[in-house]
């Protein structure tokens, strides 16, 4: 989903970190907050091996876009925000998600920046399994969204 | 009518990406879904956790429903175990 300020989508493929900066540039703005989240190769004391992420994208590029609005509510007219999460499977160290607000002042693009990613946390449709060295593997524990309807 | 209920995250793993289909009336609310869903399950796989169900979401495409909003005209219901993304 594209408009003018903001850009979510959801990809099988690795995040295109040149392409999304690019998208976030925008010469009214002087501050451009930048989250990048990571595969971990530990979790409670068990060595992982790689990460996979199930998604209803169709849903999750409703909840994220709603996600964005939100951030951006107040911020006037001079912003952008880009966010973009992985599904399938990832190896270590590749990035899971991206998320970039540039504003034209640092304090509202570190705000949006770190709403954005707790609101994803717990209201999008996005599911994390754990592979661990052991050869087990795992869904990882997460929010509820009874109530967040 | 008759509903298809597709799964995500660990209820796909379970039902090897099989969907269900159960009939339900368009005023059943979502958690009544939820607990029809609980008892097909039972048969599908003994070894889910049962209580996962009432913990989760059903959603349409657009929507997540409130457990006490009513399912609609929606041919197609997803079931959302608890998220995790990030």
């Amino acid at each position: 989903m594209q408009g003018n300020n903001l850009f979510v989508d959801l990809t099988s493929l690795p995040i295109n970190i040149e392409s999304a900066l690019g998208f976030l540039t925008n010469y009214n703005c002087g501050a451009h907050s930048i989250f990048l989240g990571t595969a971990r190769n530990n979790n409670h004391g068990r060595i992982v091996e790689a990460l996979e992420y199930d998604a209803h994208v169709e849903l999750a590029k409703n909840v994220l876009t709603n996600i964005c609005i939100e951030a951006a509510a107040g911020l006037g007219t001079h912003y952008k925000i880009a966010t973009i999460h992985r599904t399938g499977k990832l190896n270590i160290g590749e990035v899971s998600v991206f998320i970039g607000v540039s504003t034209p002042h640092r304090s509202e693009a570190f705000e949006a920046c770190r709403y954005i990613i707790e609101k994803l946390k717990h209201r999008a449709p996005i599911w994390k399994k754990e592979y661990y060295s052991d050869g087990t593997s795992e869904w990882s524990e997460g929010c509820s969204l009874c109530g967040n309807g | 009518m008759k509903r298809d209920i597709k799964f995500f995250g660990v209820f796909r793993q379970h039902m090897r990406n099989a969907s269900l289909e159960l009939e339900a009336s368009p005023n059943m609310t979502a958690k009544e879904l939820k607990g029809e869903i609980k008892l097909a399950l039972k048969d599908v796989s003994s070894d889910l956790n049962p209580n996962l169900v009432e913990i989760s979401a059903l959603s349409t495409d657009k929507t997540v429903l409130r457990d006490t909003e009513s399912i609609g005209q929606a041919s197609t219901l997803y079931l959302l175990p608890p998220v995790c993304g990030g």
